[in-house]
């Protein structure tokens, strides 16, 4: 099949363009689509990085080959450092357009951020710690634990767990909003810190 | 009822040449949409699949199967034989992003770790 | 006998009938599993979607069709790729398969490994 060129983000800062390389099955049945994409810049250098703007549970990272997998918009994404990209269950090729663009804002953000925060950088060392450290016991020795059952879910650990996996956010836990329970903020931004705690949904008081 | 729930796909044809690779790939593609855990095996001169920088398009007008090694990860695997890629006078910098070297052991260990209910199909 | 309707066995044949016998092995393997009431079916890609090929007339050898006629009769579900049999000119309106063969995606043959026992591929 032809190539399909789509210039999506005028004035990004690494990522403009997108081209569709490949779409498998060509043969339409069941309704998902499985689309190789390529964008304009290799990604090599915002993988890393990149692992910190989605939540632990929407995140597998092969260190070895520095390829992103993020499981979002109900599918999988595959970022590669050529700047080759996947993905499973688009409904159709526009479908497919509309999802990258939005990655690559992020893409193109957390190049930004790389560019300003240059000292910040983590170490690749550290990523695995950082990754792997956070389980859900984590969380939860920082949460209430009075089993409120505000945030819809029936204990604090079961909130834990959908923190992790993205499916709640910080600000769902109104007990966490009291002053009272500042010390439980302060061990939730020495545990995963500032920025993952906004990826996790906290917006402050 | 699900009685299988995996397969291999075992490719020791050289890509081009032969259908087989494409159509390997194929196979593994269509198990993958269908929820069956489905890894690729290239042995022999099947590894020549997993090369990257192919160009078959412009060059034959055949579409490209390297484009089809992308799409298989992650949700499966894609393992080349170390010893037949070794022997064609390639290295692991010569493959395709997704490609997973594997030695005799490993292949030892991938292929027992396969229970009763995997469907081996040589394509 | 043993109860084995239960059980599935699923061919996967890749080449073309004459210039090997695959498709030969095939129908005795298909055969003796019908026998014992086990459920077959035979998947046919890339070249083996030549076998069912209506007007066969071999000079010397058994026709191959007439065999997967009887298999069929016999129970056996065998279905053709549809990208491997068009790219060869059996497409669904030319009507050059015997009757009885289904050509279909290779998301059948996917749904076949999940419900089989044993998925067996035949082929060079």
């Amino acid at each position: 099949m032809e190539e399909l060129e789509y210039k999506v983000l005028d004035d990004g800062s690494l990522v403009k363009k997108v081209i569709i390389k490949n779409i498998r099955p060509c043969i339409a049945t069941e309704g998902k689509v499985r689309v190789l994409m390529e964008l304009d810049k290799p990604l090599e250098e915002v993988i890393t990085s990149l692992i910190f703007k989605y939540p632990p549970g929407k995140v597998n990272y092969v260190k070895k080959k520095n390829i992103l997998t993020l499981s979002i918009y109900n599918r999988l994404i595959t970022l590669y450092p050529s700047g080759k990209v996947t993905m499973n269950k688009a409904l159709d090729k526009e479908d497919a357009v509309e999802i990258i663009t939005d990655v690559m804002k992020t893409i193109n953000q957390t190049y930004d951020d790389l560019d300003s925060t240059h000292e910040d950088n983590k170490k690749i060392e550290d990523i695995d710690l950082d990754i792997s450290g956070i389980g859900p016991l984590n969380i939860y020795k920082c949460l209430p634990q009075t089993n409120c059952q505000e945030c819809g879910e029936k204990t604090c650990m079961a909130f834990s767990m959908k923190i992790l996996s993205g499916d709640k956010f910080l600000d769902d836990c109104l007990q966490l909003q009291e002053p009272w329970h500042q010390d439980q903020v302060e061990c939730l931004k020495k545990t995963v810190g500032v920025e993952m705690m906004k990826i996790m949904g906290w917006e402050g008081y | 009822m699900i009685e299988l729930d995996s397969s291999l796909i075992i490719i020791d044809r050289a890509p081009y040449g032969y259908e087989d690779a494409f159509s390997g790939f194929y196979i593994c593609i269509a198990c993958l949409n269908k929820e069956i855990d489905s890894d690729v095996l290239l042995l022999g001169d099947g590894v020549y699949s997993a090369l990257k920088n192919q160009d078959s398009e412009n060059a034959l007008n055949f579409p490209s199967v390297e484009d089809l090694t992308y799409l298989i990860f992650p949700e499966g695997s894609l393992f080349v034989h170390e010893k037949s890629l070794k022997e064609r006078g390639f290295m692991a910098k010569d493959l395709v992003e997704a490609a997973e070297l594997i030695n005799e052991q490993e292949l030892y260990e991938i292929l027992i770790s396969k229970t009763k209910k995997t469907a081996f199909l040589r394509i | 006998m043993e109860d084995n309707s239960q059980k599935m066995l699923t061919i996967v044949l890749t080449e073309g009938p004459y210039r090997s016998q695959y498709a030969d092995i095939a129908y005795e393997i298909a055969s003796s599993a019908l026998y014992k009431k086990y459920r077959v079916n035979i998947f046919l890609y890339m070249d083996a979607t030549h076998i069912p090929k209506k007007e066969q007339n071999p000079h010397s050898f058994p026709n191959v069709a007439q065999k997967f006629r009887k298999l069929m009769k016999q129970g056996a579900k065998i279905r053709a790729c549809v990208r491997c049999a068009t790219a060869r000119g059996h497409s669904c309106t030319q009507k050059s398969y015997i009757p009885g063969i289904t050509i279909t995606s290779v998301y059948e043959l996917a749904e076949w490994i999940k419900k089989s026992h044993r998925v067996i591929s035949l082929g060079d």
